[in-house]
């Protein structure tokens, strides 16, 4: 309650992402691999490497395989009328879920795709028939993974935390912070330095660009 | 200990309720209200009456101050008394406005098709507030980006893109009367529903969904 900005705070891991959080909208920007069902006429400017060439009017082809951000694919993705079928892609499948389910601690989390939790939750949308396993899986890795985050963010009180950090996702990154925070206001509050009154964030990093822009 | 000290301003409240609280009584439901407030994840009814007998309460306190002789020790311990009531006031108040910020579509949706029995969840002045805060922001979203955009697409719908409260979320609660059969609802799909009872003085951790009109009786206090 004491800052000066409240953000919108991701909305991914409910039933449908938040139209102003900064976090979603950078989590809906990842790749999907996608087939199309129908030919899609003249967009085939954009992807000269599956289009079907000037005569055919720049069209893809019905069943080749796209690229699409997340966003795309949702909007598109419609059981009538059947433009896009998603495919899963491959942390989601039956191969990665049996690594998960072996030990979550000891996975890269960041480099698979800096959204895994909140990209394989808003992937449950395309009612693929592994919805139930992959939504099983996500969950037992973050049961996994949660203790050794909760004890580091705890327990690192101001030493350098980028070892830990480096193999979280996005969310688990976010966890972590709110740790750090937790610990760092109650270690002030130990301190006695709660109640003195100090100038808030806004304030001074505007103080600072008025002082880089004077020079 | 203001009843005690201050025994001239234990005639200003209950001006127009029938229930007439004691100043002690009346800094407790204030208290009770603010931890509530805290800990919902929605904005609750707001207590308009416990505010304003609260500031009236203050202003009483101020006066007896004012006359009473200066370097008495009480003088310094009543200030420090109504700094802290000032507090617990204000933080109250700042905390009903954070959360018509955070959802104003919804509040103001709420407010148009409210009955006319039911109690607003605003004072006269937060409604003023939210619905300046909510043309405030419908104005810098049009000039910032909508007027640049295609004519189809300059329309923004507020109440579908700010996020609800989520009425989902676990809070902590101590039961003051006994209830019986809360209906809890599943939370996953191999439970069912099931019938708990809330025995008097009892601590839960719960969803907020499942209590949120015993939290608006009074029968139940967040912590």
């Amino acid at each position: 309650m004491s800052e000066a900005y409240f953000r919108v705070e991701s909305g991914a891991l409910g039933p449908e992402e938040n139209f102003l959080s900064l976090d979603d909208i950078l989590m809906s920007h990842e790749k999907l691999p996608v087939r199309t069902e129908t030919p899609m006429p003249r967009l085939g400017a954009f992807f000269l490497e599956r289009s079907g060439g000037a005569e055919t009017d720049h069209t893809i082809p019905q069943g080749s395989k796209l690229e699409l951000p997340l966003w795309l694919a949702k909007g598109l993705f419609d059981h009538k009328r059947r433009i896009l079928s998603v495919d899963l892609p491959k942390i989601y499948q039956q191969g990665w879920r049996t690594v998960f389910s072996a030990d979550a601690n000891v996975v890269d989390l960041h480099k698979l795709g800096p959204h895994f939790y909140g990209f394989g939750s808003q992937l449950l949308h395309f009612d693929s028939p592994e919805n139930a396993d992959i939504s099983q899986s996500l969950l037992q890795t973050f049961i996994g993974r949660f203790r050794r985050i909760m004890d580091s963010s705890q327990n690192t009180y101001n030493e350098d935390t980028s070892a830990l950090v480096a193999r979280l996702d996005e969310m688990e990154r976010g966890l972590f912070q709110t740790g750090q925070k937790g610990l760092n206001d109650f270690q002030c509050w130990e301190k006695g330095q709660a109640s003195q009154i100090t100038a808030s964030n806004l304030v001074q990093t505007i103080r600072e660009k008025f002082t880089d822009m004077e020079d | 200990m203001t009843e005690e000290l201050d025994p001239t301003a234990q005639d200003s409240d209950g001006g127009s309720e029938e229930v007439v609280l004691t100043p002690a009584e009346l800094i407790e439901s204030l208290e009770q209200a603010w931890m509530n407030e805290k800990f919902a994840p929605e904005l609750l009814e707001s207590k308009s009456e416990i505010v304003e007998c609260v500031m009236e309460q203050l202003d009483h306190m101020e006066e007896n101050l004012r006359r009473a002789k200066k370097g008495d020790l009480k003088v310094s311990i009543h200030r420090m008394e109504m700094e802290r009531i000032r507090y617990v006031l204000s933080s109250y108040l700042r905390c009903r406005l954070m959360k018509i910020e955070k959802f104003f579509p919804h509040i103001l949706e709420k407010e148009k098709t409210a009955h006319e029995g039911e109690l607003s969840s605003l004072s006269p002045e937060e409604l003023v507030f939210a619905k300046q805060y909510m043309a405030n922001t419908e104005t810098y979203l049009k000039n910032v980006a909508l007027k640049h955009m295609p004519p189809n697409l300059q329309m923004v719908d507020l109440l579908r893109s700010v996020p609800k409260p989520d009425l989902d979320s676990y809070v902590f609660l101590r039961v003051k009367e006994r209830q019986e059969n809360i209906l809890v609802e599943p939370e996953t799909d191999e439970q069912r529903d099931y019938v708990i009872d809330l025995e008097e003085g009892s601590q839960h951790l719960i969803r907020y969904k499942t209590i949120a009109p015993l939290v608006a009786s009074g029968a139940v206090q967040l912590i």
